[in-house]
């Protein structure tokens, strides 16, 4: 009898060590169940719902990059600070350059990338820690950002871009929204199913061994934070399109918060293990819980230190289900 | 006899500071084994390193069936099929075996797509024709080492190389995997692939190779059929002296230092045992016999379920290490890289390291004083440094281990737990570890010695303890004490 029970047991812990995304996904359906049964009204309509997930349209462009990078075993804390010059840059060239829409969207990418090679040169061939070297180039952006904005950018001139962030499919979602699962799904296939990506893991995992497996480490490095800064401009662009205005405050903390969403859904910080989806469920659960603590009306500062505990619990879980492993 | 497949010429390579390789010549035939080997610091791993393409030498000429080549990359080397299983683990724990066997090599459709189906077959493929019986979708995290060994072997096969190196193969390994592993190379040489075996355990040597070339000091010293030469032989080469391992009969006194009673926890049962005063006892047994787990749970470092300890006759409470090192016990750990030194940090630094009251006043560190007790050590010691200043990270392993016994002689424990003290070590580096340990006894110092090393149990033993699979099964004198008796309750055949 006591066999079996602990064989249950063991098998529960596998489940949420092997499956965490699904585990999550299961989570976050039972709290929206619940929580849509408490507050019928203001949590559980499907205005509500669509606006969760355009609340984290932008923002998932950033977990996208993290979770890349993460696996890789590094960090990349400029991504904010990207995300606010793909914006500034993207009103700049409209507004006072007078560019057309196209153009004005692909420059600043552009220059992303420039910026995501001057991040992987620093990390991957001067050989300093990405912690410190995405500090700093972080400051770097964003102190030009900031000289570029001036006071911000506001009503941008060209009807279509404001339409590309408003628009609605079915009435109901907005387009950053398809942007978003647009993004997940390509970098959840890749991550999960190209051997180009999946060199990511065996980096992480283990740099040396990685090296002597033939992997081309310093080129894989430099590409994900290519790829990195890239996806942080976009989200950069992504939101100017959604509020028709660009700032140079939207960025502030979006890494870590990026960070907190993809530890919760199972990305390790030490690099090697972790899946695109996982880290997905991850920020979709943050969103979530964000959403109803507003909902119901609870002070809204108390929502950082409600999304911190929860990053405690999933750590916690983490360790309680290795100690059962063993 | 088959053909030369790989054959090196005068290779040099030069590190700032030192000529690691002076000229060296060096072949190996198709189908045969070739054993290397030579004191830590010969040369050795830098060939290797040659030949997997990781550094270029200065000097010489390598070729491959009689052709040159240069080999630029770990890639190339691979292409050139030359394959190599290296010390340090090479797999990522949170992949599987089959993605860790064809680390970045997996088997794609178009566009990079993983093609699964093959890759897990393939993998079954290889396992199978290995005899290695793994679940390729199997977790790394969840294998022993002994089986991560045999996915590391099985990684460098894929890739179906003509010469194969392995470097320590047996390293982390229990004998009855050994015996798996050599049929394996066996297997492998009766398909035509040439094999160079690095080890230091000599015995290996005389089981499976065919030659042995003897390096000292980056050059390249003796070489000769195995079956012409004996273990003097060898040994006299590598370190230029006779070292062989001798019995030292002596009588301990029967004062009880330590007692541990029915110690219990999820990895060992009712384990009991007594140590007496100035004795070595030897705990022998497999890998995994619960040996290093009863010796962490004594020291506090892991959680037992139950079981007492006594100390000098009077009962003791172990929760934390803290309180062994307050009894008077010193645990030199298994893994000395992982848990016993700080790499990164002096040599002085190290040996103070669980002493740092005796170097200390009210809030300062007396760092004169660090250095004046650490260079006391070092001449005792012989640690072969330039300074004490030196990273322990740049020593050599018998000199890292001495710094860790360094540190446990300033403690000046009652009794010492030393957890496979010898391993990695080179033979003269291996003796004076063992004159070293003695010399504690004679102090009055109780030595508990985990060791896989059955030559070394038997010489150094007053008694011996052999446990298996979390209990022991055996206890007899050390002079008693034979291979053959270890092996057998060792490996469960006879049960006390």
């Amino acid at each position: 009898m006591n066999e079996i029970a602990s064989e249950r047991k063991f098998k529960f812990v596998n489940f949420i060590a092997k499956q965490r995304a699904l585990a999550l996904f299961l989570l976050i359906v039972v709290f929206c169940l619940a929580f849509s049964l408490i507050l019928p009204k203001t949590f559980g309509t499907l205005d509500n719902f669509a606006l969760i997930l355009l609340n984290m349209s932008a923002e998932s462009m950033i977990l996208v990059a993290i979770c890349l990078i993460l696996i890789s075993g590094e960090i990349d804390l400029s991504l904010g600070s990207i995300m606010v010059l793909g914006g500034i840059l993207c009103g700049r060239f409209m507004i006072l350059g007078h560019m057309p829409t196209v153009l004005a969207i692909l420059l600043p990418l552009l220059i992303s990338l420039v910026a995501g090679i001057i991040n992987g040169i620093i990390v991957a061939k001067l050989n300093v820690v990405s912690f410190i070297a995405t500090l700093a180039t972080g400051m770097i952006y964003l102190g030009i950002a900031i000289m570029l904005a001036g006071t911000g950018w506001t009503d941008f001139p060209d009807p279509v871009f404001k339409a590309l962030g408003q628009s609605k499919i079915f009435g109901l979602i907005q387009l950053p929204v398809v942007y978003m699962i647009v993004i997940i799904a390509l970098f959840a296939f890749a991550i999960a199913k190209t051997r180009f990506f999946r060199q990511y893991y065996y980096i992480g995992g283990n740099t040396k061994a990685a090296v002597l497996s033939g992997i081309n480490i310093d080129r894989m490095r430099v590409i994900s934070f290519v790829i990195s800064a890239f996806l942080g401009c976009m989200a950069g662009i992504v939101t100017a399109m959604r509020f028709n205005s660009a700032m140079p405050s939207v960025g502030a903390g979006v890494e870590l918060r990026a960070v907190t969403a993809a530890v919760i859904g199972g990305v390790s910080f030490t690099g090697g293990t972790g899946t695109m989806v996982g880290a997905a469920m991850g920020a979709l659960f943050v969103a979530c819980l964000n959403n109803a603590l507003m909902a119901i009306k609870l002070n809204a500062n108390l929502q950082f230190s409600v999304t911190g505990l929860v990053l405690i619990l999933a750590i916690v879980v983490d360790i309680i289900v290795s100690r059962k492993n063993k | 006899m088959g053909k030369i497949a790989l054959e090196v010429k005068g290779i040099v390579k030069e590190f700032p500071g030192v000529r690691a390789l002076k000229s060296v010549d060096f072949d190996i035939r198709e189908g045969e084994i070739h054993a290397l080997c030579g004191e830590n610091g010969a040369g050795k791993s830098t060939l290797m390193h040659i030949l997997a393409g990781v550094y270029k030498p200065e000097a010489g000429d390598i070729f491959l069936k009689g052709q040159k080549i240069e080999i630029n990359n770990q890639k190339q080397a691979h292409d050139l099929g030359i394959s190599i299983v290296y010390q340090e683990r090479s797999l990522v724990e949170g992949l599987n075996v089959a993605e860790n066997i064809y680390a970045a090599r997996q088997p794609v459709k178009s566009l990079s797509v993983i093609n699964w189906n093959k890759l897990y077959a393939d993998s079954e493929k290889l396992l199978k024709s290995l005899d290695i019986e793994i679940d390729p979708k199997t977790m790394v995290s969840s294998l022993s080492p002994a089986m991560q060994q045999m996915v590391e072997i099985a990684k460098a096969l894929s890739v179906d190389p003509k010469v194969l190196i392995l470097d320590e193969p047996t390293a982390t390994i229990t004998e009855k995997e050994v015996g798996v592993l050599f049929k394996l190379l066996g297997q492998l040489k009766a398909k035509g692939i040439a094999i160079i075996y690095i080890s230091h355990r000599l015995a290996e040597i005389f089981r499976i190779a065919d030659r042995v070339t003897v390096f000292k000091d980056g050059e390249h010293v003796a070489t000769s059929d195995v079956i012409d030469v004996d273990n003097d032989w060898l040994v006299s080469k590598m370190v230029g002296r006779d070292l062989t391992l001798k019995r030292l009969e002596r009588d301990v006194d029967d004062d009880i230092v330590l007692e541990v009673k029915n110690f219990n926890s999820e990895r060992f049962n009712n384990v009991s045992f007594v140590l007496k005063k100035g004795e070595i006892l030897s705990f022998a047994g497999l890998a995994g016999a619960g040996r290093t787990e009863v010796m962490r749970a004594l020291f506090g470092a892991d959680k037992k379920t139950s079981g007492e300890v006594f100390v000098e006759g009077k009962k003791v409470d172990i929760r934390k290490t803290t309180d062994a090192i307050n009894n008077s016990i010193g645990y030199l750990p298994e893994d000395r890289k992982a848990q016993g030194l700080f790499l990164s940090m002096a040599i002085s630094n190290n040996i103070v390291s669980a002493s740092m009251k005796k170097v200390s006043g009210i809030v300062n560190m007396d760092d004169k004083k660090a250095e004046h007790i650490s260079k006391e050590y070092k001449e005792k010691l012989k640690i072969v440094t330039p300074s004490i200043k030196q990273l322990v990270v740049n020593l050599s392993g018998g000199n890292q281990q001495k710094v860790v016994i360094a540190k446990w002689l300033l403690v000046n424990p009652k009794i010492m737990i030393v957890d496979e003290p010898t391993r990695g070590v080179d033979v003269g580096a291996k003796a004076e570890i063992y004159e070293i340990l003695r010399e504690l006894t004679r102090q009055g110092t109780s030595i508990i010695m985990v060791s896989s090393d059955l030559p070394e149990v038997l010489s150094m033993s007053d008694r011996v303890y052999i446990m298996h699979n979390g209990r022991i099964t055996g206890e007899m004198d050390g002079k008693e004490a034979s291979e053959e008796y270890i092996i057998k309750y060792a490996s469960g055949i006879m049960n006390q």
